[in-house]
Protein backbone atom coordinates (compact mmCIF):
# COMPACT_ATOMS: atom_id res chain seq x y z
CA UNK A 1 0.00 0.00 0.00
CA UNK A 2 1.52 3.34 -1.00
CA UNK A 3 1.83 6.23 1.41
CA UNK A 4 -1.17 8.51 1.85
CA UNK A 5 -0.79 12.26 1.57
CA UNK A 6 -2.88 14.56 3.72
CA UNK A 7 -1.48 17.98 2.75
CA UNK A 8 1.28 19.34 0.54
CA UNK A 9 2.91 22.77 0.69
CA UNK A 10 5.31 24.15 -1.87
CA UNK A 11 7.46 26.93 -0.44
CA UNK A 12 10.22 28.37 -2.50
CA UNK A 13 11.94 31.19 -4.29
CA UNK A 14 11.32 31.44 -8.04
CA UNK A 15 13.64 33.54 -10.20
CA UNK A 16 11.67 34.93 -13.14
CA UNK A 17 13.28 37.44 -15.50
CA UNK A 18 11.76 40.04 -17.80
CA UNK A 19 8.18 39.05 -17.08
CA UNK A 20 5.00 41.00 -16.53
CA UNK A 21 2.79 38.30 -15.07
CA UNK A 22 0.49 40.53 -13.07
CA UNK A 23 -0.29 44.25 -13.37
CA UNK A 24 -2.30 46.83 -11.51
CA UNK A 25 -4.02 48.20 -14.61
CA UNK A 26 -3.78 51.03 -17.15
CA UNK A 27 -3.22 54.66 -16.30
CA UNK A 28 -3.54 56.42 -19.63
CA UNK A 29 -1.13 54.64 -21.98
CA UNK A 30 0.96 53.20 -19.16
CA UNK A 31 0.46 49.72 -17.69
CA UNK A 32 1.35 49.87 -14.03
CA UNK A 33 3.06 46.85 -12.43
CA UNK A 34 1.69 45.44 -9.20
CA UNK A 35 3.45 47.25 -6.36
CA UNK A 36 3.08 46.18 -2.77
CA UNK A 37 4.58 47.26 0.49
CA UNK A 38 5.96 44.51 2.72
CA UNK A 39 8.04 44.30 5.84
CA UNK A 40 11.22 42.44 5.04
CA UNK A 41 11.39 39.88 7.86
CA UNK A 42 15.18 39.79 7.62
CA UNK A 43 15.74 43.49 8.25
CA UNK A 44 12.43 44.64 9.77
CA UNK A 45 12.31 47.42 7.19
CA UNK A 46 9.22 48.34 5.17
CA UNK A 47 10.06 48.08 1.47
CA UNK A 48 8.16 48.44 -1.79
CA UNK A 49 8.36 45.38 -3.97
CA UNK A 50 6.63 43.52 -6.77
CA UNK A 51 3.64 41.26 -6.20
CA UNK A 52 1.81 38.60 -8.18
CA UNK A 53 -1.61 37.93 -6.75
CA UNK A 54 -2.71 34.52 -5.53
CA UNK A 55 -5.65 34.83 -7.94
CA UNK A 56 -3.22 35.00 -10.87
CA UNK A 57 -1.25 31.97 -9.66
CA UNK A 58 -4.45 30.00 -9.08
CA UNK A 59 -5.62 30.93 -12.57
CA UNK A 60 -2.33 29.65 -14.05
CA UNK A 61 -2.67 26.36 -12.16
CA UNK A 62 -6.31 25.80 -13.18
CA UNK A 63 -5.50 26.47 -16.86
CA UNK A 64 -2.80 23.81 -16.79
CA UNK A 65 -5.24 21.39 -15.14
CA UNK A 66 -7.67 22.10 -17.96
CA UNK A 67 -4.94 21.56 -20.57
CA UNK A 68 -3.96 18.21 -19.07
CA UNK A 69 -7.52 17.02 -18.52
CA UNK A 70 -9.16 14.64 -20.99
CA UNK A 71 -12.24 16.96 -20.81
CA UNK A 72 -14.64 14.04 -20.29
CA UNK A 73 -14.34 14.68 -16.56
CA UNK A 74 -15.17 18.37 -16.72
CA UNK A 75 -18.56 20.05 -16.30
CA UNK A 76 -20.02 22.05 -19.22
CA UNK A 77 -18.63 25.28 -17.74
CA UNK A 78 -15.07 24.08 -17.10
CA UNK A 79 -14.86 22.44 -20.55
CA UNK A 80 -14.80 25.97 -21.98
CA UNK A 81 -13.14 27.61 -18.93
CA UNK A 82 -16.36 29.45 -18.04
CA UNK A 83 -15.43 31.12 -14.72
CA UNK A 84 -18.79 30.45 -13.05
CA UNK A 85 -17.94 26.74 -12.88
CA UNK A 86 -20.78 24.49 -11.71
CA UNK A 87 -23.13 27.41 -11.08
CA UNK A 88 -23.32 27.80 -14.88
CA UNK A 89 -24.42 24.16 -15.26
CA UNK A 90 -27.30 24.83 -12.86
CA UNK A 91 -28.08 28.19 -14.47
CA UNK A 92 -28.60 26.64 -17.91
CA UNK A 93 -30.88 24.02 -16.31
CA UNK A 94 -28.71 21.01 -17.03
CA UNK A 95 -28.72 20.07 -13.35
CA UNK A 96 -31.44 20.93 -10.86
CA UNK A 97 -30.25 20.00 -7.38
CA UNK A 98 -32.74 20.70 -4.62
CA UNK A 99 -30.39 20.60 -1.62
CA UNK A 100 -26.88 21.94 -0.97
CA UNK A 101 -25.64 18.40 -0.39
CA UNK A 102 -26.93 17.29 -3.75
CA UNK A 103 -25.51 20.36 -5.51
CA UNK A 104 -22.01 19.76 -4.09
CA UNK A 105 -22.24 16.02 -4.82
CA UNK A 106 -23.14 16.58 -8.47
CA UNK A 107 -20.36 19.13 -8.97
CA UNK A 108 -17.75 16.88 -7.37
CA UNK A 109 -18.85 13.83 -9.33
CA UNK A 110 -18.85 15.56 -12.69
CA UNK A 111 -15.88 17.91 -12.69
CA UNK A 112 -12.15 17.67 -11.93
CA UNK A 113 -11.62 21.43 -11.82
CA UNK A 114 -14.69 22.21 -9.68
CA UNK A 115 -13.57 19.56 -7.21
CA UNK A 116 -9.97 20.74 -6.95
CA UNK A 117 -10.36 24.51 -7.40
CA UNK A 118 -13.70 25.12 -5.65
CA UNK A 119 -16.88 26.89 -6.75
CA UNK A 120 -19.86 28.98 -5.65
CA UNK A 121 -23.48 28.13 -6.39
CA UNK A 122 -26.29 30.65 -6.16
CA UNK A 123 -29.28 28.31 -5.82
CA UNK A 124 -29.18 26.43 -3.56
CA UNK A 125 -26.60 28.76 -2.02
CA UNK A 126 -23.41 26.93 -1.24
CA UNK A 127 -19.69 27.51 -1.63
CA UNK A 128 -16.97 24.91 -1.66
CA UNK A 129 -13.48 26.05 -0.80
CA UNK A 130 -10.65 25.23 -3.13
CA UNK A 131 -8.36 22.35 -2.18
CA UNK A 132 -5.51 24.42 -3.64
CA UNK A 133 -4.52 27.74 -2.15
CA UNK A 134 -1.99 30.34 -3.23
CA UNK A 135 -0.64 33.23 -1.24
CA UNK A 136 0.66 36.31 -3.05
CA UNK A 137 4.02 35.72 -4.71
CA UNK A 138 6.09 38.51 -3.17
CA UNK A 139 9.25 39.93 -4.67
CA UNK A 140 12.18 39.29 -2.39
CA UNK A 141 13.86 42.67 -2.13
CA UNK A 142 14.93 43.69 -4.48
CA UNK A 143 13.12 43.14 -7.79
CA UNK A 144 14.36 45.11 -10.80
CA UNK A 145 11.54 46.88 -12.60
CA UNK A 146 11.49 48.90 -15.74
CA UNK A 147 8.83 50.50 -17.88
CA UNK A 148 9.56 50.38 -21.61
CA UNK A 149 8.42 52.76 -24.28
CA UNK A 150 6.85 51.24 -27.40
CA UNK A 151 5.34 52.78 -30.51
CA UNK A 152 2.65 51.40 -32.75
CA UNK A 153 3.88 51.03 -36.33
CA UNK A 154 2.94 53.84 -38.70
CA UNK A 155 1.64 52.91 -42.10
CA UNK A 156 4.01 52.96 -45.10
CA UNK A 157 4.68 55.95 -47.36
CA UNK A 158 2.06 54.89 -49.89
CA UNK A 159 -0.68 55.07 -47.29
CA UNK A 160 0.63 58.36 -45.95
CA UNK A 161 -0.09 60.10 -49.25
CA UNK A 162 -3.80 59.70 -48.70
CA UNK A 163 -5.15 62.80 -47.08
CA UNK A 164 -8.50 61.77 -45.73
CA UNK A 165 -9.27 61.96 -42.05
CA UNK A 166 -9.15 58.24 -41.40
CA UNK A 167 -5.64 57.71 -42.71
CA UNK A 168 -4.49 60.79 -40.82
CA UNK A 169 -5.59 59.09 -37.65
CA UNK A 170 -3.86 55.83 -38.56
CA UNK A 171 -0.65 57.63 -39.51
CA UNK A 172 -0.16 59.25 -36.14
CA UNK A 173 2.06 57.05 -34.02
CA UNK A 174 0.73 55.90 -30.70
CA UNK A 175 3.22 55.42 -27.92
CA UNK A 176 2.61 53.19 -24.93
CA UNK A 177 4.50 51.92 -21.92
CA UNK A 178 4.80 48.33 -20.70
CA UNK A 179 6.55 47.05 -17.56
CA UNK A 180 8.99 44.18 -17.11
CA UNK A 181 10.41 42.81 -13.90
CA UNK A 182 13.30 40.58 -12.91
CA UNK A 183 13.63 39.08 -9.50
CA UNK A 184 13.13 36.33 -6.99
CA UNK A 185 9.61 35.71 -5.70
CA UNK A 186 8.55 34.03 -2.48
CA UNK A 187 6.01 31.34 -3.40
CA UNK A 188 3.49 29.89 -0.96
CA UNK A 189 0.94 27.29 -1.99
CA UNK A 190 -0.94 24.61 -0.08
CA UNK A 191 -2.75 21.61 -1.59
CA UNK A 192 -5.11 19.50 0.52
CA UNK A 193 -5.47 16.11 -1.21
CA UNK A 194 -7.52 14.76 1.72
CA UNK A 195 -10.39 17.06 0.73
CA UNK A 196 -10.60 15.84 -2.88
CA UNK A 197 -14.13 14.49 -3.33
CA UNK A 198 -15.19 15.44 0.19
CA UNK A 199 -18.76 16.69 0.25
CA UNK A 200 -18.41 19.46 2.80
CA UNK A 201 -22.12 20.14 2.93
CA UNK A 202 -22.28 16.80 4.78
CA UNK A 203 -18.64 16.93 5.88
CA UNK A 204 -18.24 13.21 6.50
CA UNK A 205 -18.95 11.83 3.01
CA UNK A 206 -16.67 11.37 0.01
CA UNK A 207 -18.69 11.69 -3.19
CA UNK A 208 -16.92 8.98 -5.20
CA UNK A 209 -14.40 6.18 -4.87
CA UNK A 210 -10.62 6.07 -4.52
CA UNK A 211 -9.42 5.73 -8.11
CA UNK A 212 -11.04 8.97 -9.26
CA UNK A 213 -9.62 10.76 -6.23
CA UNK A 214 -6.13 9.60 -7.13
CA UNK A 215 -6.53 10.71 -10.75
CA UNK A 216 -7.53 14.20 -9.63
CA UNK A 217 -4.67 14.29 -7.13
CA UNK A 218 -2.22 13.42 -9.92
CA UNK A 219 -3.76 15.97 -12.27
CA UNK A 220 -3.27 18.74 -9.69
CA UNK A 221 0.36 17.72 -9.10
CA UNK A 222 1.14 17.62 -12.82
CA UNK A 223 -0.32 21.11 -13.19
CA UNK A 224 2.07 22.27 -10.45
CA UNK A 225 4.98 20.81 -12.43
CA UNK A 226 3.95 22.77 -15.52
CA UNK A 227 3.17 26.07 -13.86
CA UNK A 228 6.65 26.42 -12.42
CA UNK A 229 8.21 25.18 -15.65
CA UNK A 230 6.33 27.65 -17.81
CA UNK A 231 4.28 30.25 -15.93
CA UNK A 232 1.48 31.60 -18.13
CA UNK A 233 0.06 34.83 -16.79
CA UNK A 234 -0.56 38.31 -18.13
CA UNK A 235 1.33 39.64 -21.17
CA UNK A 236 3.01 36.32 -22.00
CA UNK A 237 2.49 36.95 -25.73
CA UNK A 238 5.30 39.49 -25.54
CA UNK A 239 6.77 39.01 -22.07
CA UNK A 240 6.96 35.28 -21.58
CA UNK A 241 8.97 34.93 -18.37
CA UNK A 242 12.54 33.69 -18.56
CA UNK A 243 12.31 30.89 -16.02
CA UNK A 244 15.76 30.79 -14.45
CA UNK A 245 15.47 29.05 -11.12
CA UNK A 246 13.14 27.65 -8.52
CA UNK A 247 14.48 26.39 -5.22
CA UNK A 248 12.83 25.55 -1.95
CA UNK A 249 10.99 22.77 -0.16
CA UNK A 250 7.99 20.53 -0.75
CA UNK A 251 6.49 19.66 2.61
CA UNK A 252 3.88 16.94 2.94
CA UNK A 253 2.10 15.22 5.77
CA UNK A 254 1.18 11.55 5.86
CA UNK A 255 -1.04 11.95 8.91
CA UNK A 256 -3.85 14.45 9.53
CA UNK A 257 -1.57 17.26 10.66
CA UNK A 258 -1.20 20.61 8.89
CA UNK A 259 2.06 21.10 7.04
CA UNK A 260 4.19 24.03 8.21
CA UNK A 261 4.01 27.02 5.89
CA UNK A 262 6.71 29.53 6.73
CA UNK A 263 7.23 32.50 4.45
CA UNK A 264 10.12 32.11 1.98
CA UNK A 265 10.69 35.83 2.45
CA UNK A 266 12.63 34.71 5.51
CA UNK A 267 16.17 33.73 4.68
CA UNK A 268 16.09 30.81 7.12
CA UNK A 269 12.66 29.47 6.12
CA UNK A 270 13.99 26.06 5.08
CA UNK A 271 15.83 25.51 8.36
CA UNK A 272 12.72 26.47 10.35
CA UNK A 273 10.52 24.09 8.34
CA UNK A 274 12.99 21.25 8.74
CA UNK A 275 13.14 21.86 12.48
CA UNK A 276 9.33 21.73 12.73
CA UNK A 277 9.27 18.55 10.62
CA UNK A 278 11.74 16.90 12.98
CA UNK A 279 9.52 17.55 15.98
CA UNK A 280 6.12 16.63 14.49
CA UNK A 281 5.44 13.08 13.45
CA UNK A 282 4.17 12.50 9.92
CA UNK A 283 5.75 15.51 8.19
CA UNK A 284 8.23 14.97 5.37
CA UNK A 285 10.41 17.58 3.64
CA UNK A 286 11.77 17.31 0.10
CA UNK A 287 14.29 20.00 -0.76
CA UNK A 288 14.63 21.00 -4.42
CA UNK A 289 17.31 23.00 -6.19
CA UNK A 290 16.29 24.11 -9.65
CA UNK A 291 13.21 23.66 -11.83
CA UNK A 292 14.15 20.17 -13.06
CA UNK A 293 14.71 19.00 -9.51
CA UNK A 294 11.33 20.45 -8.49
CA UNK A 295 9.58 18.56 -11.31
CA UNK A 296 11.33 15.36 -10.27
CA UNK A 297 10.50 15.77 -6.57
CA UNK A 298 6.82 16.46 -7.33
CA UNK A 299 6.97 13.35 -9.52
CA UNK A 300 7.83 11.24 -6.47
CA UNK A 301 4.49 12.25 -4.94
CA UNK A 302 2.50 11.08 -7.97
CA UNK A 303 2.67 7.43 -6.91
CA UNK A 304 1.23 8.20 -3.48
CA UNK A 305 -2.48 8.22 -2.57
CA UNK A 306 -4.67 11.11 -1.40
CA UNK A 307 -5.47 10.68 2.28
CA UNK A 308 -9.00 9.59 3.11
CA UNK A 309 -10.36 10.49 6.52
CA UNK A 310 -12.22 7.73 8.29
CA UNK A 311 -14.90 9.83 9.92
CA UNK A 312 -17.02 7.03 11.25
CA UNK A 313 -20.19 9.08 10.99
CA UNK A 314 -22.25 10.83 13.62
CA UNK A 315 -23.03 8.84 16.78
CA UNK B 1 -10.02 31.90 33.90
CA UNK B 2 -7.98 29.46 31.79
CA UNK B 3 -5.93 30.94 28.93
CA UNK B 4 -4.82 29.48 25.62
CA UNK B 5 -2.11 31.21 23.57
CA UNK B 6 -1.77 30.73 19.82
CA UNK B 7 1.27 31.86 17.87
CA UNK B 8 0.12 32.47 14.33
CA UNK B 9 2.33 32.86 11.27
CA UNK B 10 1.07 34.37 8.00
CA UNK B 11 3.33 33.20 5.17
CA UNK B 12 1.88 35.74 2.74
CA UNK B 13 -0.77 38.45 2.85
CA UNK B 14 -3.79 38.40 5.13
CA UNK B 15 -7.13 39.87 4.10
CA UNK B 16 -10.30 40.10 6.15
CA UNK B 17 -12.93 42.70 5.43
CA UNK B 18 -13.97 45.21 8.11
CA UNK B 19 -17.50 44.23 9.21
CA UNK B 20 -20.33 45.95 7.29
CA UNK B 21 -17.93 47.44 4.73
CA UNK B 22 -18.74 46.98 1.05
CA UNK B 23 -17.32 43.97 -0.76
CA UNK B 24 -16.64 46.30 -3.71
CA UNK B 25 -14.38 48.46 -1.59
CA UNK B 26 -13.15 45.88 0.89
CA UNK B 27 -11.00 47.62 3.46
CA UNK B 28 -9.13 45.17 5.65
CA UNK B 29 -9.00 44.69 9.40
CA UNK B 30 -5.35 44.74 10.41
CA UNK B 31 -6.12 42.38 13.29
CA UNK B 32 -8.05 39.19 14.03
CA UNK B 33 -11.64 39.60 15.19
CA UNK B 34 -12.92 37.40 18.06
CA UNK B 35 -15.59 35.83 15.85
CA UNK B 36 -12.96 34.92 13.21
CA UNK B 37 -10.85 32.87 15.58
CA UNK B 38 -13.89 31.27 17.24
CA UNK B 39 -15.44 30.30 13.89
CA UNK B 40 -12.08 28.93 12.73
CA UNK B 41 -11.96 26.69 15.81
CA UNK B 42 -15.50 25.42 15.26
CA UNK B 43 -14.90 24.86 11.53
CA UNK B 44 -11.64 23.01 12.21
CA UNK B 45 -13.34 20.81 14.80
CA UNK B 46 -15.99 19.82 12.22
CA UNK B 47 -13.41 19.34 9.50
CA UNK B 48 -11.03 17.21 11.55
CA UNK B 49 -13.71 15.05 13.17
CA UNK B 50 -16.16 14.89 10.27
CA UNK B 51 -18.91 15.52 12.80
CA UNK B 52 -21.06 18.60 12.92
CA UNK B 53 -21.93 17.58 16.49
CA UNK B 54 -18.24 17.99 17.42
CA UNK B 55 -18.32 21.54 16.09
CA UNK B 56 -21.43 22.17 18.13
CA UNK B 57 -19.74 20.81 21.26
CA UNK B 58 -16.66 23.03 20.75
CA UNK B 59 -18.90 26.01 20.00
CA UNK B 60 -20.44 25.74 23.47
CA UNK B 61 -17.00 26.26 25.03
CA UNK B 62 -15.65 28.96 22.73
CA UNK B 63 -18.76 31.09 22.19
CA UNK B 64 -18.26 33.30 25.25
CA UNK B 65 -14.44 33.06 25.39
CA UNK B 66 -12.59 36.31 25.89
CA UNK B 67 -10.30 37.03 22.93
CA UNK B 68 -7.20 39.18 23.10
CA UNK B 69 -4.54 39.84 20.52
CA UNK B 70 -0.92 40.90 20.52
CA UNK B 71 0.00 42.43 17.19
CA UNK B 72 3.51 42.60 15.73
CA UNK B 73 5.32 45.94 15.91
CA UNK B 74 4.81 46.97 12.26
CA UNK B 75 1.78 46.48 10.03
CA UNK B 76 1.46 47.37 6.36
CA UNK B 77 -1.89 47.59 4.59
CA UNK B 78 -1.86 47.41 0.77
CA UNK B 79 -4.77 48.59 -1.32
CA UNK B 80 -5.10 46.59 -4.53
CA UNK B 81 -7.32 47.03 -7.57
CA UNK B 82 -8.79 43.70 -8.68
CA UNK B 83 -10.97 42.26 -11.41
CA UNK B 84 -13.70 40.01 -10.11
CA UNK B 85 -17.12 38.52 -10.83
CA UNK B 86 -20.17 39.83 -9.03
CA UNK B 87 -23.74 38.62 -8.88
CA UNK B 88 -26.05 40.11 -11.49
CA UNK B 89 -28.94 42.20 -10.21
CA UNK B 90 -32.33 40.44 -10.30
CA UNK B 91 -31.18 37.69 -12.63
CA UNK B 92 -29.08 34.55 -12.33
CA UNK B 93 -25.37 34.49 -12.99
CA UNK B 94 -22.35 36.70 -12.47
CA UNK B 95 -20.89 39.59 -14.38
CA UNK B 96 -17.33 40.92 -14.70
CA UNK B 97 -16.66 43.77 -12.30
CA UNK B 98 -13.83 45.36 -10.40
CA UNK B 99 -13.14 46.32 -6.84
CA UNK B 100 -10.57 47.33 -4.30
CA UNK B 101 -9.30 44.94 -1.71
CA UNK B 102 -6.84 45.56 1.08
CA UNK B 103 -4.14 43.09 2.09
CA UNK B 104 -2.21 43.13 5.33
CA UNK B 105 1.42 42.18 5.95
CA UNK B 106 2.76 41.78 9.47
CA UNK B 107 6.36 42.21 10.59
CA UNK B 108 6.19 39.04 12.67
CA UNK B 109 3.93 36.43 14.18
CA UNK B 110 0.67 37.27 15.93
CA UNK B 111 -0.33 36.08 19.33
CA UNK B 112 -3.99 35.34 19.99
CA UNK B 113 -5.28 34.64 23.49
CA UNK B 114 -8.50 32.88 24.36
CA UNK B 115 -9.78 33.05 27.91
CA UNK B 116 -12.25 30.36 29.07
CA UNK B 117 -14.36 30.73 32.18
CA UNK B 118 -16.08 27.35 31.78
CA UNK B 119 -14.59 24.30 33.44
CA UNK B 120 -13.82 21.00 31.70
CA UNK B 121 -12.46 22.49 28.47
CA UNK B 122 -11.96 19.59 26.00
CA UNK B 123 -8.30 18.66 25.51
CA UNK B 124 -8.96 18.40 21.76
CA UNK B 125 -9.25 22.18 21.63
CA UNK B 126 -5.44 22.45 21.45
CA UNK B 127 -5.33 19.99 18.55
CA UNK B 128 -8.01 21.90 16.68
CA UNK B 129 -6.25 25.20 17.33
CA UNK B 130 -3.01 23.79 15.90
CA UNK B 131 -4.86 22.57 12.82
CA UNK B 132 -6.36 25.93 11.79
CA UNK B 133 -5.37 26.47 8.14
CA UNK B 134 -6.85 29.87 7.42
CA UNK B 135 -8.59 32.69 9.23
CA UNK B 136 -11.54 34.14 7.40
CA UNK B 137 -11.24 33.48 3.70
CA UNK B 138 -9.09 30.80 2.15
CA UNK B 139 -6.56 33.23 0.69
CA UNK B 140 -5.49 34.13 4.20
CA UNK B 141 -3.36 31.06 4.75
CA UNK B 142 -1.99 30.67 8.26
CA UNK B 143 0.22 28.29 10.13
CA UNK B 144 -0.30 27.95 13.87
CA UNK B 145 3.23 27.56 15.19
CA UNK B 146 2.07 26.70 18.68
CA UNK B 147 -1.02 26.45 20.86
CA UNK B 148 -0.52 26.12 24.59
CA UNK B 149 -2.17 26.77 27.94
CA UNK B 150 -0.74 29.61 30.03
CA UNK B 151 -1.43 30.56 33.63
CA UNK B 152 -1.84 34.32 33.64
CA UNK B 153 -3.99 36.77 31.77
CA UNK B 154 -1.75 38.39 29.11
CA UNK B 155 -1.03 41.90 30.33
CA UNK B 156 0.16 43.23 26.97
CA UNK B 157 -2.66 41.92 24.75
CA UNK B 158 -5.38 44.15 23.32
CA UNK B 159 -8.98 43.23 24.10
CA UNK B 160 -12.00 44.57 22.23
CA UNK B 161 -14.47 46.56 24.28
CA UNK B 162 -17.26 49.11 24.10
CA UNK B 163 -16.60 52.50 22.51
CA UNK B 164 -16.84 54.44 25.76
CA UNK B 165 -14.04 52.42 27.37
CA UNK B 166 -11.40 52.84 24.65
CA UNK B 167 -8.13 54.72 25.20
CA UNK B 168 -7.75 58.19 23.71
CA UNK B 169 -5.61 58.62 20.63
CA UNK B 170 -6.02 55.06 19.44
CA UNK B 171 -7.13 53.96 15.98
CA UNK B 172 -10.41 52.15 16.48
CA UNK B 173 -11.55 49.16 14.42
CA UNK B 174 -15.00 47.58 14.68
CA UNK B 175 -14.81 43.82 15.18
CA UNK B 176 -17.45 41.14 15.46
CA UNK B 177 -17.90 38.84 18.40
CA UNK B 178 -20.65 36.36 19.14
CA UNK B 179 -23.75 37.81 20.75
CA UNK B 180 -24.45 36.69 24.33
CA UNK B 181 -27.33 34.38 23.43
CA UNK B 182 -25.95 33.01 20.17
CA UNK B 183 -26.81 29.43 19.23
CA UNK B 184 -24.96 27.01 16.98
CA UNK B 185 -27.80 27.06 14.44
CA UNK B 186 -27.29 30.80 14.01
CA UNK B 187 -23.69 30.43 12.88
CA UNK B 188 -24.18 27.24 10.87
CA UNK B 189 -24.27 28.30 7.19
CA UNK B 190 -26.09 25.07 6.25
CA UNK B 191 -28.89 25.57 8.76
CA UNK B 192 -32.39 26.05 7.37
CA UNK B 193 -33.33 28.27 10.31
CA UNK B 194 -33.09 32.05 10.15
CA UNK B 195 -29.80 33.31 11.57
CA UNK B 196 -31.19 36.39 13.31
CA UNK B 197 -28.39 38.39 14.91
CA UNK B 198 -25.61 36.04 15.98
CA UNK B 199 -22.96 38.78 16.23
CA UNK B 200 -22.45 41.98 18.14
CA UNK B 201 -19.99 44.73 17.30
CA UNK B 202 -17.15 45.59 19.64
CA UNK B 203 -14.24 47.93 19.09
CA UNK B 204 -10.55 47.20 19.10
CA UNK B 205 -7.98 49.94 19.74
CA UNK B 206 -4.56 50.08 18.12
CA UNK B 207 -2.11 52.45 19.77
CA UNK B 208 0.56 53.84 17.46
CA UNK B 209 3.98 55.19 18.37
CA UNK B 210 3.80 57.76 15.56
CA UNK B 211 1.48 58.97 12.83
CA UNK B 212 0.85 56.35 10.14
CA UNK B 213 2.84 56.73 6.92
CA UNK B 214 0.85 56.62 3.71
CA UNK B 215 1.67 56.08 0.05
CA UNK B 216 -0.40 55.88 -3.09
CA UNK B 217 -1.72 52.41 -2.28
CA UNK B 218 -0.38 51.58 1.17
CA UNK B 219 -0.44 52.56 4.84
CA UNK B 220 2.18 51.72 7.44
CA UNK B 221 1.46 51.51 11.16
CA UNK B 222 4.14 51.34 13.84
CA UNK B 223 2.62 50.23 17.13
CA UNK B 224 3.63 51.63 20.48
Amino acid sequence: MSEKVFEIAILGRALWELHSLNNEGNVGNVVEPRSVKIIDPNTGEAVTTDGISGEMLKHIHSEFMWLLDGKENLCDACKVLQPERFNYVIKIGKEKPSTVEEAVKKALESCDICDVHGFMIEKPTVARKSTIEFGWALGIPEVYRDIHLHARHALGEKEKKKNDEESEEIRSQMIYHRPTRTGKYAIVTVFQPWRIGLNEARQDVYSYDGERRKERYQLALKAYQLMFTRPEGAMTTTRLPHVVDFEGVIVYSTKPVPVPVISPLKEDYKAEIKKIAETIEGIEVLEFKGVADFVEKIGTLLSKEPYEMNFGGEK
Amino acid sequence: MKWMRLRIHFPSFYSYRIPEYSSQYALALPLIAPSTIKLALVATAIRMSGKVSEGKRIFEYVKDAKVGIKLPKIIVVNSVFIKRLKKKKDQPGFQPSFGVREYVHFSGDLEVYLGFSKIGIPKELITYAQSIRYLGTSDSIVYVKSAEWIDKEPADAVFPSELSKLPEGAIIYPVKDFAKKVTFEQINPYSSKKAGKPYETKYCPILLSKRPKEGKNWKLFVLS
